[in-house]
C-alpha cells in the first residue's frame, strides 16, 4: 500500500475545512441565541434611556460586554459538536464517490487517493437560515437607536437645562471675581455649593429637595448681597455726607456717625459676601474724626472708591438677576439726616428735599428734560408690570377756560407737576439702577 | 492467494487479491446468469449471503426458479446439494436424521443416520408449510452447524447453507415461521415475476423438463478461501456507527418508521448487516465496507426482523417498506448539523 504523506495532509486539511464549517456553524447558532433576545433587550433599553433623555453610551458597553460573553459561552458550547476527522472525511467520501476510500486510509488499511483539482466541499453555508436573525437584530437595535420621538420629548430635553437660579449665581459669582468685590473664599465656598448640586443626575435637578435647596441658596446670596451693597451705598452716603458737612458736624452728629459707620463696617465684614481685604482695611482705617485733615483729592479719591464699588456691586447683582435697589428703612434713615443738615442750606449744592417732600424750598426737579426708562430684566416680570417708560408728550387742553356752564374752569398742575418735573441727578441715577 | 490468506487475518487486503477475489465471483456470477436469466440482482444478493456464511430465505410465486437457483448454485460452486420438501406431515428426524438400532460386530446399537440436512447446501422447499417443531429441527443446524441425536453432536459439513423458500399465496395449512427461526436467515429476498424480454429469452433458451446444466467454476475450498477474505474488509467506524444507528432505530418509539414495528431487529441483525456490508465490498473488489453497502443488503436483512403490529398489517405495511423508510429517515453520517449549514445537493 503506497502512503503519500502529501496526499494524506492535502485530505486532511479539507476534512479540517469542514470541521472548522460545521463548528462555526453551531457557534453560530448558539450564538443567535442570545443574540436576538439580547437584541431586544438592547433595544428596549436604548428606546427607554433615549426617552428619559439619559447617555445611552452605558447601554452599548453592557450590549457589548453581553455578547462578548455569549460569544465565549456559544465557543464552549460548539466545540463539543465539532466534526471529528474520521466524520468529515466520510463526508468528502460520500461527495466524491470514494465508497470510504479516505477513511479507510485515514485508518491505515489503504491507500491516500489523489486529490482532484477541484473539491467541492460537501457542506455549506445555508444562508436564508442564517442572514435573517442578524438582519433582525440589526434591525432592532435600528429601530431603538433612531426612531423618531414625539415633539414632546424635545420640550422635555429644554427642560433639562439646569435651574435658572444655578445660571444667574454663577454668573453672579463671576462678576463678583471679575469685580473683586468680595474675598475669594467665599466665593470658593459658593462655587462648591453649586458644584454639589449640579454634580446631581440630570432627571434630580427639578426635584422638590434640589429645588428647594436651591431656593435656599438663591435666598442666602441674594441677602448677603443686598446686604453688602446696602453696606457700601450706605457707606459711601455716609461719608459724603462727612465730607462734604464735616465742618457743620457737631460732636454728637460725629460721635453718632461714627457708630453708623462701625455698624456699616462690620455688615461689610460679616457678612456672608464679606468685602474684599484691600477695600475693608481701608475702610476700617477710616477716622470720620481725621476727615478734615485729608486733602480734598484724597477725598474725593475715597469717594470715588466706594462710589465705583457701589456700581460695581449693583452691576453684580444685575448680572445674577438681582435687581439693586437701596433698602427703605436705610433711605429713610438718610433723608432724615439729610433734611436735619440740610435745613437753610443752598439749594443749589445740596440734593435737597425729596420732589413729593414739602418744604418751603421749591425743588429743582429738571422735569422739563424728561428721558427714557426701561427695565430689560424680563426674569421677574409679572402680568400687569411696568416694562418700559418712554419719552412722550400728554395731549393737554390748551384751550382757555369760559365755557359753557359745567365746562372746566381751570387747568390745574397738580398732576403736571409729577411728569413735567425732573429728577436730581443722583436720584436719578438710583431710579436708572433700579430699572437696570 | 491461499498463501497470503494465512499470514494474517487482520492485514488489510491488496488490489491483487481483491482483483482475484472479484474475479472469481465474476465468474460465478456470470455462470448464475447464465441460468437465471434477469435476476442479476438477486444473484449478487445470493452471493453476498453465501459470503457472509448466512442462511437464505427465498419468497416468491411458484415457478419464478428457486428451486433452480439452489441447484444452479450447487453446481457452480461444487457443493453437495439436497433438498427437502417441507409438508405437513414431516417429523423432525426426517431433515436431522434418525438413530436406527443395528446390529454391529455382534452388538445392536443406535447407529446415527445422518438426514438430508447434512449437506453443503440444504434447499428447504416450501418450509412454511411444515409445523414449527420440525420447523425448529434446523435451528440448532443453522445457528451451530451440527445436529445432536441422543445426545450426540454430529457436525456439519463445512460450507453449510440453508436455503429456504415459501409461498407468499395459499396460506392455508401453513405455519409462519417463528421469530427465532426467521432471525437465523440472513436475508429474505423476495424474488419478482420476469419481464417479457426475459421471458421470450427463458422461452427462447430453455425447454420443459430438461435441467439446465451449469458448469463448476469455483472449488469447495477456493469458496471457504473467499468466505475467510470477507473477514478482512475494513468496516469503518463511521460505517459500524451507522450500521449501529440504523438498527438501533428499528426499535419501536426510536424513528418515524419504527411507529407501526412491534418488535424491532436483534443485535444478530446488527452483526450480519455488517458482515453482509463487507461481502459486498468484496464482490466489487473493494478493502472496505461502505455506506452505500449497508443501504443495499439493510432491506434484506432488516425485512424479516421487525414484527409490525396488529394495525400495520391490516394496513398493508410491510417490512420491506419499513426498512425503505427507515433508510430515509436514518442519516448516514453521524452528527447532527447545524440549522445554518446544509449539505450540497
Amino acid at each position: 500500500m503506497s502512503e503519500s504523506p502529501v496526499f494524506r495532509e492535502a485530505w486532511i486539511r479539507h476534512a479540517a475545512v469542514l470541521s472548522r464549517l460545521v463548528r462555526a456553524g453551531w457557534w453560530w447558532a448558539w450564538f443567535v441565541k442570545g443574540l436576538l433576545p439580547g437584541s431586544a433587550l438592547c433595544g428596549l433599553a436604548l428606546l427607554t434611556v433615549r426617552i428619559l433623555d439619559g447617555s445611552a453610551y452605558n447601554i452599548w458597553l453592557l450590549y457589548g460586554l453581553f455578547l462578548t460573553i455569549w460569544a465565549w459561552v456559544a465557543i464552549r458550547k460548539s466545540s463539543a459538536q465539532r466534526l471529528s476527522e474520521p466524520q468529515a472525511l466520510s463526508r468528502l467520501d460520500v461527495s466524491l464517490g470514494f465508497h470510504h476510500r479516505l477513511v479507510s486510509a485515514y485508518d491505515g488499511v489503504a491507500a491516500w487517493p489523489e486529490v482532484p483539482v477541484r473539491v467541492i466541499p460537501p457542506l455549506r453555508w445555508n444562508l436564508p437560515a442564517t442572514l435573517p436573525p442578524a438582519a433582525l437584530a440589526a434591525c432592532l437595535l435600528l429601530f431603538a437607536a433612531a426612531l423618531p420621538l414625539p415633539a414632546a420629548r424635545e420640550e422635555l430635553r429644554i427642560e433639562r437645562e439646569e435651574p435658572v437660579a444655578w445660571t444667574e449665581t454663577a454668573a453672579f459669582v463671576e462678576a463678583l471675581k471679575r469685580g473683586e468685590l468680595v474675598q475669594p473664599e467665599a466665593l470658593e465656598s459658593l462655587e462648591k455649593q453649586l458644584e454639589t448640586l449640579r454634580e446631581k443626575p440630570r432627571e434630580e435637578w427639578y426635584r422638590q429637595g434640589t429645588l428647594e435647596t436651591t431656593e435656599q441658596m438663591r435666598q442666602q446670596v441674594e441677602r448677603d448681597a443686598r446686604t453688602l451693597q446696602r453696606a457700601l451705598e450706605e457707606t459711601s452716603a455716609l461719608l459724603g455726607l462727612a465730607m462734604s458737612r464735616q465742618e457743620q458736624l457737631t460732636a454728637d452728629m460725629r460721635e453718632q456717625m461714627t457708630s453708623m459707620l462701625q455698624d456699616l463696617l462690620n455688615d461689610l465684614g460679616e457678612n456672608g459676601l464679606p468685602l474684599s481685604e484691600d477695600l475693608l482695611s481701608r475702610l476700617q482705617t477710616l477716622d470720620l474724626d481725621q476727615l478734615p485733615q485729608m486733602t480734598p483729592e484724597q477725598q474725593q479719591q475715597l469717594q470715588n472708591m466706594l462710589d465705583q464699588a457701589c456700581e460695581s456691586m449693583g452691576q453684580c447683582m444685575i448680572a445674577g438677576g438681582m435687581p439693586g435697589t437701596l433698602d427703605a428703612d436705610t433711605l429713610a434713615e438718610l433723608l432724615a439726616l439729610m433734611e436735619i443738615l440740610g435745613a437753610g442750606g443752598n439749594p443749589g449744592e445740596t440734593p435737597g428735599a425729596s420732589p413729593l417732600t414739602f418744604t418751603d424750598q421749591h425743588p429743582e426737579l429738571a422735569a422739563n428734560n424728561p428721558f427714557a426708562l426701561n427695565n430689560p430684566d424680563m426674569s421677574r416680570a409679572a402680568l400687569g408690570d411696568l416694562l418700559q417708560v418712554t419719552e412722550g408728550e400728554h395731549e393737554v387742553e390748551t384751550g382757555t377756560a369760559g365755557g359753557p356752564a359745567g365746562a372746566l374752569g381751570s387747568e390745574g398742575r397738580a398732576g403736571e407737576t409729577v411728569w413735567r418735573d425732573s429728577l436730581l441727578p443722583d436720584e436719578e441715577k438710583r431710579l436708572q439702577q433700579y430699572f437696570q | 492467494m491461499s498463501a497470503s490468506l494465512t499470514d494474517s487475518l487482520t492485514d488489510p487486503l491488496t488490489d491483487d487479491q481483491l482483483n482475484a477475489a472479484g474475479g472469481k465471483l465474476e465468474a460465478v456470477r456470470k455462470a448464475l446468469n447464465e441460468v437465471l436469466f434477469g435476476q442479476e440482482a438477486l444473484i449478487d444478493q445470493v452471493l453476498i449471503c453465501l459470503l457472509s456464511r448466512g442462511h437464505l430465505l427465498l419468497e416468491g410465486l411458484p415457478g419464478l426458479g428457486k428451486t433452480e437457483l439452489v441447484r444452479a448454485l450447487g453446481s457452480v460452486l461444487g457443493l453437495e446439494a439436497k433438498r427437502i420438501q417441507f409438508t405437513p406431515d414431516l417429523l423432525p428426524g426426517d431433515i436431522t436424521g434418525n438413530p436406527l438400532l443395528q446390529e454391529v460386530d455382534g452388538q445392536r446399537k443406535f447407529v446415527f443416520q445422518p438426514g438430508p440436512v447434512f449437506a453443503n447446501l440444504v434447499l428447504a422447499d416450501e418450509i412454511n408449510r411444515a409445523s414449527p417443531k420440525t420447523q425448529s429441527s434446523l435451528l440448532e443446524a443453522m445457528q451451530e452447524h451440527r445436529v445432536t441425536s441422543m445426545g450426540e453432536r454430529h457436525i456439519l459439513p463445512a460450507p453449510f447453507f440453508v436455503m429456504a423458500t415459501q409461498n407468499p399465496i395459499e396460506l392455508e395449512g401453513t405455519y409462519p415461521l417463528p421469530e427465532a427461526q426467521l432471525d437465523r436467515f440472513l436475508f429474505k429476498l423476495n424474488i419478482e415475476a420476469n419481464g417479457p424480454e426475459v421471458l421470450q429469452r427463458i422461452v427462447q433458451q430453455r425447454r420443459l423438463g430438461e435441467d439446465a446444466n451449469s458448469p463448476q467454476v469455483l472449488a469447495q475450498g477456493e469458496l471457504l478461501e473467499l468466505m475467510a477474505l470477507t473477514h478482512r474488509i475494513h468496516l469503518p467506524d463511521v460505517v459500524a456507527n451507522y450500521i449501529a444507528r440504523l438498527v438501533y432505530a428499528t426499535q419501536p418509539g426510536q424513528s418515524k418508521a419504527s411507529a407501526c414495528i412491534k418488535y424491532g431487529a436483534s443485535p444478530r441483525a446488527a452483526i450480519g448487516l455488517a458482515a453482509a456490508a463487507r461481502s459486498r465490498a468484496l464482490l466489487h473488489r473493494r478493502p472496505n465496507a461502505s455506506y452505500e453497502d449497508v443501504r443495499a443488503i439493510a432491506p434484506s436483512v432488516l425485512q424479516h426482523r421487525l414484527v409490525l403490529d396488529y394495525h400495520a398489517r391490516l394496513e398493508g405495511m410491510t417490512g420491506q417498506r419499513i426498512a425503505g423508510d427507515l433508510l430515509t429517515e436514518v442519516p448516514a453520517h453521524a452528527g447532527e448539523l447545524p440549522p445554518v449549514v446544509r449539505e450540497r445537493i
